[in-house]
């Protein structure tokens, strides 16, 4: 049966009958993607309830290279499945909101053919066993995303993709350049087998630390983490909106769950060292993201530049270096992921709905005409400033506990409490961006604005509640996380 | 009479080249004589790939054993010999002369003489087949020479171009050099050993050799050089690709360059270079790859462009003689194939937007992507594949050659080749963002199926050796153990 290779090949053999379609079913064949992400979800959700009832690692393997003992498979385990089914949640409900959205485009057939591949690149990324396949889906995310953008984006488009696929891609050269490292000195790829034959080989610290730094380099430019960010304002601005959802929801976050992965796996002692410098990393992408945003006047900037300000969440989590501090990272994947695509579902609506519509200067009073819209985006400002009852605020809560555990106690409370006040800044632009849109004065030319057709608000919503589910029953993730974390020994 | 089996393949190619220009005195139809130009040679390279890959065919053959011959007893010319680096080679050679043949059938401008233009092709695939088979240094300058005078004709296809026949002339004159620095080489290297055939030179030159040898060996590498248009001696590449028609581009770039390559192989194979050689090949190529990719970013035209992202592609090939391990020659091998599919499938889809827009300059090609769709695919995959993408077959290359070379501890060569594949993607998004930009809007026009036939063929290959590179590895591997076995 193998579902996860069910989950992954899925969308990519659909890839071409999608783009094969599109002559016959016009718009629709949006829903003959929607209907393949939707068996790719049901396909992990299966593999994540037996993995609940096994509580063993799920792996497909078949053999690929057998000359350098490469296999190509797929590995869930607590880490990976909640951070695949978000990638699919969101990438399923993604796919019902670009209907409406592509409506006066063209070329549906690629869009939602490259969609789909998009997709699977970031699915796969989470699922790799090894790191060679682990490169390939993460250039495979690469590839269509930038085509996404080259093809539909706004504005200065081909500026902004060049931009995106240099910064991506020379970030993802740098990794490489890590991985053929690692396997010089270890002789394998398998992810497993790395850390063994890393401890066995006896390497020299200093070495080590720079295959680390190689291998960040690359994480980092896929986070966006400052000062290698400065890709994700103008790709996250100008993508098409489903595109932003998915940049800014996942993909990112794919750099989070990459340092997740490998980092306290290879180099756990490293991690400890540098712990506070990293820490200090986390703090100033925060605050310069947060402080960005503030100043922003166009609605889908003010989002990237908080997607920057939450990464900087992210890692401080990660950089923490205990047990608390990495599961609530992955949980802040979760919650930014429905909080972050629903903000931006919401503000691709509100250009949907006013023609394009992306300066709040010229906004106001949007919510007697668009409640159902105001009252997501609420939602999901609330969910980023750490709301209880909401997702963000238990990813928040447990961020910042595990920044506070572990050792170098009196540093470390300073870093600390300055990043907890960073997270004032969220709840500030958040809540201002909230005024200035939806309420105040309505302007004139904004009377005759419609509510959003349901195809765009039913996803928006599922996001909303998916946010008050994950505040209000945590064990559905931790369950995961904690067999992630004992497994690594935290 | 004996019939020897391994060179039957090559009596198809070698017949309809001398038999094309003889249909020149038939009074039929130009248009039918093409037709049957282009069927004969299309046949031709077909068979000989078949043979090739038959159960009896020279591959499996080799693949256990090497074949050895003479045709004249006791002499020391006119031997056969034939092993996996051999065909490896020929597989390369036939597979660009099958693909160009068949685009050449509607992809030919007209005013250019079928009959004569397709004989050349034989007879270019001929050398390189011969040049591949031969087992002494004399034949194999013979068969050098074949395919160099083919090129010079068929660079000047267009024979009221000023700028191909300026273009064809400097290849030649450069050329000629480069044969007389080869004679030098191989007269010394007689001179000293009193060999010409491989099997000789080998055992005279494992125990170890003076200076002078060294000397000779450096000059026949860069005669092999010259001809894989390796800097410095790539002066040639760029006009000589810009100012031929577009198959013969893809030919050049994708065979006749990997002539020189199986020079160097071969050389590695029969001697043992010295180490301050081998360094010389790592400079060698990270110039050509620096080289090739700074002068690439600076290009207006399309395919100037593509023509020294080639020069910069070979520079990764020699990245992996100068690791000098198996694992870096097995990469070399399979970069030269990848190569002999990606850039063919970039000249040859560049050939069926210059059909349509004109020319190749940036200013004509802007936003003919929504024009041809399939073409454009095309395009797309090949620019992604030579970018190093994973999943199509350059990037299993490119990946194998880098880890070569920190295997061999060659950091700094690992190093350059990881820069100069982040500075080659900056070129390769440009083209695709002249291609798609959304300005133009006129209506669809795509080439008819016989052009877009072979590139599409190319465009698999590309796709199914980047998923499943192990069998071809596999043969690389054994054929680069093969070069290196009993050396240290």
């Amino acid at each position: 049966m193998m579902p996860l290779f069910q989950a992954i090949l899925a969308p990519i053999i659909g890839a071409p009958i999608v783009y094969l379609l599109e002559k016959r079913l016009r718009l629709k064949v949006g829903w003959i993607a929607f209907a393949i992400l939707l068996y790719s979800l049901s396909m992990l959700s299966m593999v994540a309830v037996r993995f609940l009832r096994e509580g063993a690692p799920i792996v497909e393997e078949f053999a690929w290279a057998p000359l350098v003992e490469l296999y190509f498979g797929f590995r869930a385990d607590g880490l990976s499945l909640p951070v695949v089914l978000i990638i699919a949640i969101l990438s399923t409900v993604t796919a019902i909101y670009s209907m409406p959205y592509m409506e006066h485009k063209t070329g549906w057939g690629v869009y939602f053919a490259l969609y789909l591949l998009y997709a699977a690149g970031m699915m796969g990324t989470v699922l790799a066993t090894n790191l060679i396949e682990f490169y390939l889906f993460w250039e495979l995310m690469l590839v269509p995303s930038y085509f996404l953008i080259a093809e539909w984006g706004y504005g200065a488009r081909e500026r902004v993709s060049f931009k995106y696929f240099i910064f991506t891609h020379v970030g993802a050269l740098s990794l490489l350049a890590g991985i053929l490292s690692l396997y010089v000195i270890t002789g394998t790829f398998q992810l497993y087998e790395i850390p063994i034959k890393l401890r066995a080989a006896n390497i020299s610290h200093y070495v080590l630390f720079w295959i680390m730094v190689a291998l960040l380099i690359g994480m980092f430019v896929k986070m966006a983490v400052w000062p290698l960010h400065t890709w994700l304002p103008d790709a996250h601005a100008e993508a098409p909106t489903p595109i932003s959802v998915l940049l800014s929801g996942v993909m990112i976050e794919c750099g989070v769950y990459a340092f997740a992965r490998f980092v306290p796996l290879f180099f756990p002692e490293l991690l400890l060292e540098n712990s506070h410098s990293l820490m200090i990393l986390a703090v100033i992408t925060m605050f310069y993201g947060g402080l960005m945003a503030l100043v922003q006047t166009d609605i889908k900037r003010l989002l990237a530049y908080s997607s920057i300000s939450q990464i900087g969440y992210m890692l401080f989590g990660l950089s923490s270096a205990t047990a608390l501090g990495l599961i609530g990272s992955i949980y802040h994947i979760v919650s930014h992921a429905c909080a972050k695509g629903l903000l931006f579902a919401c503000a691709g609506a509100i250009m949907h709905q006013t023609e394009g519509l992306r300066d709040m200067r010229r906004m106001g009073g949007l919510a007697k005409r668009m409640p159902c819209t105001a009252l997501a985006f609420l939602v999901g400002v609330f969910s980023l400033a750490g709301m209880p009852t909401l997702s963000g605020f238990i990813s928040e809560f447990m961020i910042f506990l595990g920044g506070f555990q572990g050792v170098g106690y009196t540093q470390r409370v300073a870093v600390v409490v300055i990043a907890m006040l960073g997270a004032a800044l969220t709840a500030a632009y958040g809540l201002w961006a909230l005024r200035r849109i939806f309420f105040g004065q309505l302007p004139d030319y904004l009377k005759e604005v419609k509510e959003a057709p349901v195809t765009m608000v039913a996803p928006i919503m599922a996001l909303a509640i998916l946010s008050f589910i994950f505040g209000l029953i945590p064990p559905l993730i931790l369950n995961f996380l904690s067999a992630w974390a004992e497994a690594l020994g935290l | 009479m004996v019939i020897y089996p391994e060179l039957v393949p090559l009596l198809p190619l070698l017949l309809s080249g001398i038999a094309l220009p003889l249909t020149a005195i038939l009074r039929i139809d130009e248009k039918l004589k093409r037709n049957i130009a282009c069927i004969v040679a299309c046949i031709a390279h077909a068979i000989a790939m078949i043979l090739l890959f038959l159960p009896t065919g020279l591959v499996w053959v080799t693949q256990k054993e090497v074949i050895v011959r003479s045709f004249i007893k006791g002499s020391i010319l006119s031997t056969l010999y034939v092993d996996s680096i051999s065909t490896f080679f020929m597989l390369i050679f036939f597979l660009v002369g099958l693909i160009v043949s068949i685009y050449s059938w509607r992809g030919l401008e007209p005013g250019i003489r079928a009959e004569l233009y397709y004989a050349l092709i034989c007879l270019l695939t001929t050398g390189m087949t011969v040049l591949c088979m031969v087992g002494d240094f004399i034949s194999f300058f013979a068969a050098w020479e074949l395919l160099s005078i083919s090129i010079y004709a068929l660079v000047c296809s267009k024979r009221d171009d000023v700028l191909a026949m300026e273009a064809a002339f400097k290849y030649m004159m450069l050329s000629c050099i480069a044969a007389i620095l080869m004679i030098y080489g191989l007269s010394i290297l007689y001179g000293y050993t009193g060999h010409f055939d491989f099997i000789g030179l080998q055992r005279a030159l494992s125990a170890s050799i003076p200076y002078t040898v060294h000397l000779a060996l450096a000059l026949l590498i860069i005669t092999f050089c010259f001809k894989a248009a390796i800097v410095p001696f790539h002066t040639w590449a760029p006009d000589v690709y810009q100012a031929s028609i577009d198959p013969i581009t893809a030919l050049l770039s994708g065979a006749t360059t990997k002539a020189g390559v199986y020079g160097i192989m071969r050389l590695l194979s029969i001697s043992r270079l010295s180490p301050e050689l081998i360094l010389s090949l790592g400079v060698l190529s990270v110039a050509t790859m620096t080289i090739g990719n700074l002068s690439a970013i600076l290009q207006r035209d399309i395919k100037r462009l593509l023509a020294y992202s080639s020069i910069s592609h070979m520079g990764f090939v020699i990245m992996g003689f100068a690791t000098l391990n198996p694992l870096g020659l097995a990469a070399a091998l399979f970069h030269s194939l990848n190569h002999a599919i990606m850039k063919p499938l970039a000249f040859l889809s560049l050939g069926n937007m210059r059909l349509i827009a004109g020319d190749t300059t940036e200013e004509k090609l802007r936003g003919i992507g929504r024009r041809m769709p399939v073409t454009t695919m095309c395009l797309m995959v090949s620019l992604l594949s030579l970018m190093g993408i994973p999943g199509l077959n350059g990037f299993v290359s490119k990946f194998m050659l880098i880890l070569a070379a920190f295997h061999a501890g060659l950091v700094w060569l690992a190093i350059a080749g990881i820069v100069n594949s982040a500075i080659a993607v900056a070129y390769y998004i440009r083209v695709m963002q002249i291609v798609l930009r959304g300005t133009s809007g006129a209506a669809k026009a795509e080439v008819p199926m016989s052009l877009l036939l072979p590139v599409i063929a190319l465009a698999v290959m590309c796709l199914v050796l980047g998923i499943i590179p192990a069998p071809v590895i596999s043969w690389a591997l054994s054929a680069s153990e093969l070069a290196l076995m009993g050396k240290p």
